[in-house]
């Protein structure tokens, strides 16, 4: 099929942010051009045939942040988006185990079991963690205002938030002081007792990041994982039928609805500039495309350091780009399976093996496990959080067997003497133990193995460092300062040049928050 | 029944400071300390027959100017003693990294571990004044009520105008960035010599219960920082840190104020959820219209008795965060050891045993699961190398703060860990002072517990509640005492719990005073 060489817009990037950009602006009209290197749509939320009859959520395996206002824009169920709720959560331990699940009296019931002062405290955090949620989440659909020029709209914009944190009264707006600053360990301590269900809770406080529970910083994260909603019931995780591939197919087949043209096997090489402003790019076979306006998906340090030259950006934004924090700290395993792992604890099949389930025993465990990595090493006992879709999804393998998907803390990018094949396979050894300790007949019914490092992630699907995020969720790269002060805004000093990845804010996981706020100001700045 | 304007409990700087301030106005104030003398952290005493330490602080970096202008210390016996100070650290191949307020001095040191580094220090240096400069002025506001602001609280954040136009908004921002980094994250930003890395880290995890890969370690480094000139500021009360205390005492008694000691009070008394006065130990009373404490908030509101407090009030004190991890270990030694790469001016100043950034941050690890580190962050002086009067003839005086032993202990005693915190102190000077262990004629070990004991620390935190920045400015000691006022009518605070936290520098006790004027 022949391609034009001139477009309205080129989005750099098929990730589900990417994707979200160029449906929203081939939605208004523009003639819109999307290039993705891989042969795959997708980015980070892929699905991929890796073993013939198993498919798996390769990198990015459960939905929950997804903007409601974004399905309905986009009209993505009509696309193929179909959600199924994540129902529980469950903990093996050394002889019991502890299950949450959407019962909310099943749950409570459970936690009365092993502390009467937990199951009291549950539904009072869930309200609190949700009230907290809905009030930052404004914030998430905010535009984030230069601070060092503050315009009006900028100045209005800070007093809107200022009423509204006030409105929230002490006793929230403590909680809220707290959840920004405390390590999610020492907030967890000040509600509940019970080690498993802290620890388990904690561990949405570490996803992604490189800290572990018992770092100042980590009750953020945990906040952030706790804004997402799904069909407006919030706090649920959700399965994406066909895996979370499925949601960026169905975004890239609502743009394309629209009119965009996507190209794959497209990489990207050069953004082109003249006088300063984005004029097109550069595929790295000598493609050239032309456009009015260049949009990166990419995360800040590829974008920055690889595609724009270094003379059409200030050397303070350089520097700027260089300290942005983006240590990957993770590793995921896909496992094909024969059966169903049988746990010691609660053996057989049942209704603890389609929900999540975490290896996180006690506080100790993972931040143990996080010292490991730390002092340069991936860790000996990880904190792991598996699902397996087939249960609930069972086009995902050939009957009668299972895949598992396996996203494991920690795996340092920074390893002491680098990753190589060896260390690859140990890290998978060491993961599968872990599980074997807890459901030993694992090691009997692995068909197949895929291992990533964070070095794979990096290869594999162009994240930097391997972090999931696209940078660090810390207090001092969120908002105005993500990722570079005074270029919140997904402008950046090229002009004519946007990026609306997760490096931008509100930050990372499948929300579409970033692609659809960058897709309103490109939109705004149109001339 | 004995009656005064003002009750002021515990006779350390903060408490003699309220004392001082509330009696040259006039009040008519009576302050109780349940030692045998006054000095709470900042004393100086004997700890063996004719060996002399500073108990908990050898270095006072910072202390407010107006304490010796208003007070006139000078007049009551204070003096800084400035000469040849320095923060040492013993780097690798008998070569020294040592940092002084003379910068280009300072480069020229680290020249030896990296040119790159040596050219970058005076930029970080005047980067950290910068950033400094910005929370002198936070530090003498009384913390607005959050989120209940009105345009009057809004107003007394005045004094921030000034910063702001002297280093212009963008630099506010950029405090706002590096605010809640962790010290391993700002380092990374400017240097890659180790023994530098390890020893600016060092002064981020001062009295901290983390190390420096922690968020808010930037922010307790900065707090070291403020009123400063220099980076890892060195300053000594000559005569020792007592003398300050002593000083205030002589200031505090000159504008009227009575000061007893060995008066240990036992409770606050209440009347309609106001505090009128306090019950000593031996049963006396004394009312006064306004109690303030220089106790931690725990300390003080146990006096006040946990069944007058709202269950949320309750809540939120014992959600406080404590957990003291710094011990103090006095050795009286029998002649002066001989350090591999030492010299004497360094030994007459501070050492820090802070090789790399990571040793610093493994040593913190032990403490996450209860355990003394066995390879700890030390800093150390000879004080009896400034001050001949701290140690029989020939004799001396070694004093180290030790990071990181843990109050909440795991699978051991009090006793078990002063034994470790002992063979680890140990065990690490013996590496740079062989044969140091023989010399040891006298000891003192101060874990958390002993810190708790002896000065009435809960947790034997230092700073009277961790500074964190879960724990600053308007949340310090919780969301409604930040104000130095408490729920309690006419208690207040004014220790180092308060805003802006911990150190000798007597802000706490001045923004008391002043709160608790215009409260009468």
């Amino acid at each position: 099929m022949p391609v034009d060489r001139k477009y309205d817009a080129i989005v750099i990037g098929g990730g589900h942010n990417g994707l979200t950009t160029a449906a929203y602006l081939a939605r208004d009209g523009k003639k819109v051009l999307l290039l993705e290197r891989r042969h795959v749509l997708g980015g980070a939320a892929v699905t991929e045939e890796i073993f013939p009859g198993f498919k798996f959520s390769v990198c990015s395996y459960v939905v929950s942040l997804l903007k409601p206002n974004i399905i309905r824009d986009l009209q993505l169920s009509r696309f193929g988006l179909e959600l199924v709720p994540l129902e529980s959560t469950f903990t093996p331990l050394e002889g019991d185990y502890l299950i949450r699940c959407a019962d909310n009296d099943l749950t409570r019931q459970e936690l009365y079991r092993h502390s009467p002062n937990d199951a009291e405290a549950y539904n009072k955090f869930g309200q609190t963690m949700s009230q907290i949620g809905m009030a930052v989440r404004p914030i998430l659909n905010t535009m984030a205002p230069d601070p060092t020029k503050l315009g009006f709209s900028g100045a209005r914009t800070l007093m809107d938030l200022g009423r509204h944190f006030r409105s929230l009264g002490s006793d929230k707006f403590e909680q809220l002081a707290k959840l920004m600053t405390m390590s999610s360990a020492d907030f967890l301590d000040e509600w509940f007792e019970f080690e498993p269900l802290k620890a388990t809770m904690s561990a949405s406080g570490i996803i992604g990041t490189f800290m572990g529970p018992k770092s100042p910083g980590s009750a953020y994260v945990m906040l952030h994982h706790y804004m997402g909603e799904i069909d407006g019931v919030f706090r649920a995780w959700g399965f994406q039928r066909g895996g979370t591939g499925a949601v960026s197919m169905a975004i890239a087949r609502s743009a394309e609805h629209f009119g965009a043209t996507i190209m794959t096997e497209a990489d990207v090489s050069k953004i082109i500039t003249r006088n300063g402003h984005a004029t097109g790019v550069a595929l790295e076979n000598g493609d050239e495309f032309e456009a009015q306006v260049v949009v990166s998906g990419l995360d800040p340090k590829r974008t920055f350091l690889n595609l724009v030259d270094a003379s059409d950006l200030p050397e303070d934004f350089i520097q700027s780009v260089k300290n942005f924090r983006i240590r990957g700290s993770s590793g995921k395993v896909n496992l094909a399976l024969d059966g169903l792992p049988d746990f010691t604890c609660l053996p057989g099949d049942g209704p603890h093996l389609s929900g999540a389930i975490s290896i996180s025993p006690d506080f100790d465990y993972i931040e143990k496990a996080y010292d490991d990595a730390k002092h340069g090493s991936f860790s000996k006992r990880p904190y792991i959080d598996i699902v397996l879709p087939s249960v609930l999804d069972p086009d995902m393998s050939p009957p009668g067997k299972h895949v598992m998907s396996c996203f494991v803390q920690y795996a340092p990018y920074d390893i002491t003497g680098g990753w190589d094949d060896s260390k690859r396979e140990a890290f998978g050894d060491t993961v599968v133990n872990a599980l074997a300790r807890f459901a030993p007949n694992i090691k009997d019914i692995i068909l197949h193995r895929q291992v990533l490092t964070p070095w794979d992630i990096e290869n594999t699907f162009g994240l930097t460092e391997g972090n999931i995020f696209h940078g660090e969720l810390a207090l001092q790269q969120l908002f105005f300062l993500r990722p570079v002060v005074k270029w919140a805004d997904y402008r950046t000093p090229v002009r004519k040049l946007y990026q609306c990845g997760s490096g931008t804010h509100p930050g990372g996981g499948i929300t579409g928050a970033p692609g659809e706020m960058a897709a309103k100001k490109i939109l705004k700045e149109w001339r | 029944m004995k009656s005064f304007d003002t009750i002021v409990i515990g006779g350390g700087v903060n408490g003699l400071i309220t004392a001082a301030f509330l009696g040259k106005a006039g009040n008519k104030v009576v302050l109780l300390e349940k030692g045998k003398s006054v000095g709470g952290l900042a004393s100086t005493e004997q700890f063996a027959p004719g060996f002399h330490c500073n108990s908990v602080f050898d270095s006072v970096p910072w202390i407010n100017s107006v304490l010796s202008t208003d007070l006139d210390l000078e007049s009551h016996g204070f003096r800084f003693d400035d000469a040849d100070t320095a923060l040492s650290t013993p780097g690798t191949e008998g070569k020294t990294l040592s940092i002084s307020p003379d910068t280009e001095a300072t480069s020229r040191s680290i020249a030896q571990f990296s040119d790159r580094d040596a050219e970058k220090w005076p930029g970080f240096c005047e980067k950290i004044s910068m950033l400094t400069d910005f929370l002198e002025p936070l530090y003498g506001i009384t913390p607005p009520p959050i989120p209940e602001l009105d345009l009057t609280s809004l107003l007394s954040m005045k004094p921030m105008i000034k910063p702001v136009r002297k280093h212009g908004r963008q630099n506010l921002v950029e405090l706002l960035r590096i605010l809640p980094m962790t010290m391993l994250e700002l380092l990374d930003e400017w240097f890659e010599s180790e023994p530098l890395r390890g020893t600016v880290a060092a002064s981020g995890i001062r009295h901290l219960n983390q190390g420096p890969m922690a968020v808010g370690t930037v922010f307790n480094f900065l707090h070291h920082h403020v009123g400063s000139e220099s980076i890892c500021p060195v300053r000594f009360v000559s005569g020792g840190t007592g003398q300050l205390t002593d000083a205030l005492q002589s200031a505090a008694e000159t504008a009227g104020v009575e000061v007893r000691t060995k008066a240990e009070v036992s409770s606050v008394m209440l009347q309609n959820r106001q505090a009128t006065g306090i019950t000593l130990a031996d049963g006396e009373q004394l009312t006064a219209g306004a109690v303030v404490s220089a106790l931690d908030p725990q300390s003080t509101f146990h006096l006040v008795g946990t069944q007058n407090l709202t269950p949320r009030f309750r809540r939120r004190v014992k959600n406080i965060k404590f957990r003291g991890a710094t011990a103090r270990v006095h050795f009286g030694l029998k002649s002066l050891p001989q350090f591999d790469s030492l010299n004497e001016k360094a030994l007459k100043s501070i050492v820090s045993i802070s090789p790399s950034l990571s040793y610093v941050e493994s040593s913190s690890d032990a403490a996450k699961y209860g355990q003394v580190s066995q390879e700890p962050w030390i800093e150390f002086s000879l004080p009896s190398l400034r001050e001949s009067s701290f140690a029989p003839l020939g004799k001396h005086v070694l004093s180290a703060t030790v990071q990181y032993v843990p109050y909440h202990l795991r699978g051991m005693d009090n006793a078990t860990a002063r034994q470790k915190l002992r063979n680890s102190v140990v065990a690490v000077l013996e590496t740079h002072a062989l044969g140091i262990a023989d010399l040891i004629e006298h000891e003192q070990m101060l874990t958390p517990n002993d810190l708790e004991s002896k000065f009435g620390l809960t947790e034997g935190n230092i700073n009277h509640g961790e500074m964190m920045l879960d724990q600053f400015f308007f949340m310090r000691p919780t969301i409604d005492t930040a104000q130095y006022s408490t729920p309690i009518k006419n208690l207040y605070l004014c220790g180092p719990g308060t805003h802006p936290g911990g150190g000798l520098h007597g802000m706490n006790g001045l923004n008391a005073a002043q709160l608790v004027l215009k409260g009468n």
